[in-house]
């Protein structure tokens, strides 16, 4: 079961990264063309997933989505890992006031719930990408940063270290070469379910308005402006839901099966 | 021992909500440009900027605005609103009941489904119907509530027309707000629930249970079932921020007159005074949850160190 649902995971990424990649032929259509003769024209043969208010094509609107979505995950979801591996590491194996310092800092971060964090922070600026990975990243660093800081601090008094430590390593070399890799499973488990958080809470952002600017093709925005039109058609907001779910779903699987692999202690 | 747990745990919140209430303030000093311009619009009178700014204070130092606010805080004064001069504090406390009330509902949604199925799960493991219910659960998990509410609406409201598509005017109004803020949360206690179960169920005290002769009902439900609650009720704990925050799309879809419509009807007057009385109301509210979750837990489990 956990072996299938992973690989379906790791395949509907697979195909989610295709699709984003290859957006310009995958797509039967411009995502930002406007057709007001198709508007509201529901699903037929030469729109799968019908025309949006103005005419838009939904299919090739998605499609284009993809590129925002995964886009928007992978920058976070990097920035994250990397800035929060780097204070976590510094954290754990420095120890005392570093570490105290550190605590307090991110407790507070934590003190938000990460979705309030993002409105608060999005409120007071303009809605663009740049700015959403601004706003993931400012509070996504935190999970990798306690997560390292863990793993570094109860690595830091191993053997393997203080064999390191004898034969001449200094700080750097210590964390980077013996405990960083040591480590490499459970961060990536948590890569994993963070792009699907990510992706949740952009979604949720442009949604309410908050994220990337109007006529993005983004999922989130799509099933905004879909809900205004719930009556009279109601897939404009259906079909990017299900491919927001898909991805998260993807991205939770895959995460599931690392876990289980790579990380059998946090289960 | 619990009592001074309690105490030093209630100390060491206050740290924490200062620096929360301090990022809250600073977040409008933080973004480039001049927040009068922001509010008003780079062409507005030069009458109505100096106006503005005064009646913000944003014409003082930035320290004796910071200490303004901090003291007002200290004494529940968030400010007042920019579009109707009311004070922010009484337009929260107008919509939090709205809110709460919905969290709850959600929060009894969630629990009313995840423990039974989670026990149920956990009572067949490695069957059929355990695979398909914790499948059924990491999907859950993956549906994004903008997405379930309009779906429910088109189904619940739309073509069987049993229930309100939106508004608060009746009970029966709440259904569908519950159930979408509520699904997510379902799903994740739903396995908590199930492998906090399985660790019980292959303890000694079970085992011993069974083998003294105790039904298998019994030993599920008296025996294991009450120990595999505590780290449930921790993440329930846990999750009321979440709940909170997710309100704000579901009162949304809904047109549900809580906090979260407030924040963001204030977001799009750019009304700046009432979006930082939410984020911080909002915040505490977690906050202060989070560590009666603690305590809760504490008392609920005695052997956890204090």
């Amino acid at each position: 079961m956990k072996a299938f649902t992973s690989k379906l995971g790791f395949a509907i990424i697979v195909a989610m990264v295709l699709a984003a990649l290859f957006a310009p032929y995958l797509a039967p259509y411009d995502p930002s063309e406007y057709h007001l003769d198709l508007s509201f024209a529901g699903p037929t043969f030469a729109h799968w997933f019908g025309n949006d208010a103005d005419g838009r094509d939904v299919l090739s609107r998605i499609i284009f989505g993809a590129r925002v979505s995964l886009g928007i995950g992978i920058a976070v979801v990097g920035i994250s890992l990397v800035a929060g591996s780097a204070v976590g590491l510094i954290a754990g194996y420095a120890g005392g006031i570093v570490d105290r310092i550190f605590l307090f800092v991110s407790d507070v971060f934590l003190a938000f719930p990460s979705f309030l964090f993002a409105i608060a922070v999005a409120a007071f600026l303009e809605p663009s990408i740049a700015n959403v990975v601004l706003i993931l990243s400012l509070k996504g660093w935190v999970t990798y940063a306690r997560l390292t800081r863990g793993e570094a601090l109860s690595m830091r008094e191993r053997d393997f270290v203080a064999a390191a430590r004898a034969s001449g390593a200094g700080a750097p070399r210590i964390v980077l070469k013996h405990l960083f890799p040591n480590m490499i499973g459970p961060v990536l488990v948590n890569a994993s379910f963070g792009m699907a958080g990510v992706i949740m809470i952009e979604s949720a952002l442009s949604f309410l308005g908050l994220g990337v600017p109007v006529d993005t093709p983004s999922w989130g925005a799509m099933i905004d402006q879909g809900t205004q039109y719930l009556l009279i058609a109601p897939y404009l907001s259906i079909f990017p839901g299900i491919a927001i779910m898909l991805v998260v779903l993807g991205f939770n699987f895959l995460g599931d099966g690392l876990r289980d692999k790579l990380a059998p202690r946090g289960r | 021992m619990l009592r001074r747990y309690v105490i030093r745990r209630i100390i060491g919140l206050l740290p924490v909500m200062l620096a929360v209430a301090s990022i809250v303030f600073f977040l409008i000093h933080a973004i480039p440009g001049d927040p009068v311009d922001l509010i008003l619009g780079e062409r507005a009178l030069v009458a109505d900027r100096a106006q503005l700014s005064q009646r913000l204070h944003l014409d003082e130092p930035v320290a004796v605005q910071y200490g303004r606010f901090m003291a007002g805080l200290v004494r529940g004064d968030l400010g007042s609103s920019i579009t109707d001069a009311r004070p922010v504090a009484s337009l929260i406390a107008e919509r939090y009941g709205a809110t709460l009330l919905l969290a709850v509902c959600a929060m009894f949604v969630a629990v009313g489904i995840a423990i039974p199925a989670g026990v149920f799960a956990a009572a067949r493991r490695g069957s059929f119907w355990d695979q398909a219910a914790m499948l059924a659960a990491l999907t859950g998990i993956s549906v994004p509530n903008f997405w379930l509410g309009p779906v429910l609406i088109l189904i619940f409201s739309v073509h069987l027309g049993w229930l309100p598509i939106e508004g608060r005017d009746s009970i029966s109004s709440i259904i569908l707000p519950a159930i979408t803020l509520g699904a997510a949360l379902a799903a994740m206690l739903s396995r908590m629930t199930r492998s906090s179960m399985i660790d019980e169920i292959s303890k000694d005290y079970v085992v011993t249970a069974r083998a003294k002769g105790v039904s298998e009902r019994g030993v599920i439900y008296r025996h294991a079932l009450r120990n595999a609650l505590n780290p449930v009720i921790t993440i329930v704990g846990l999750q009321v921020g979440t709940l909170l925050a997710g309100a704000i799309i579901t009162e949304k879809i809904f047109n549900w007159p809580g906090v979260g419509m407030l924040l963001l009807d204030s977001i799009s007057r750019r009304d700046y005074p009432v979006v930082q009385g939410c984020i911080l109301v909002i915040s505490f509210a977690y906050v202060i949850v989070n560590a009666l979750t603690d305590c809760l837990y504490r008392v609920a489990d005695p052997r956890v160190k204090l």
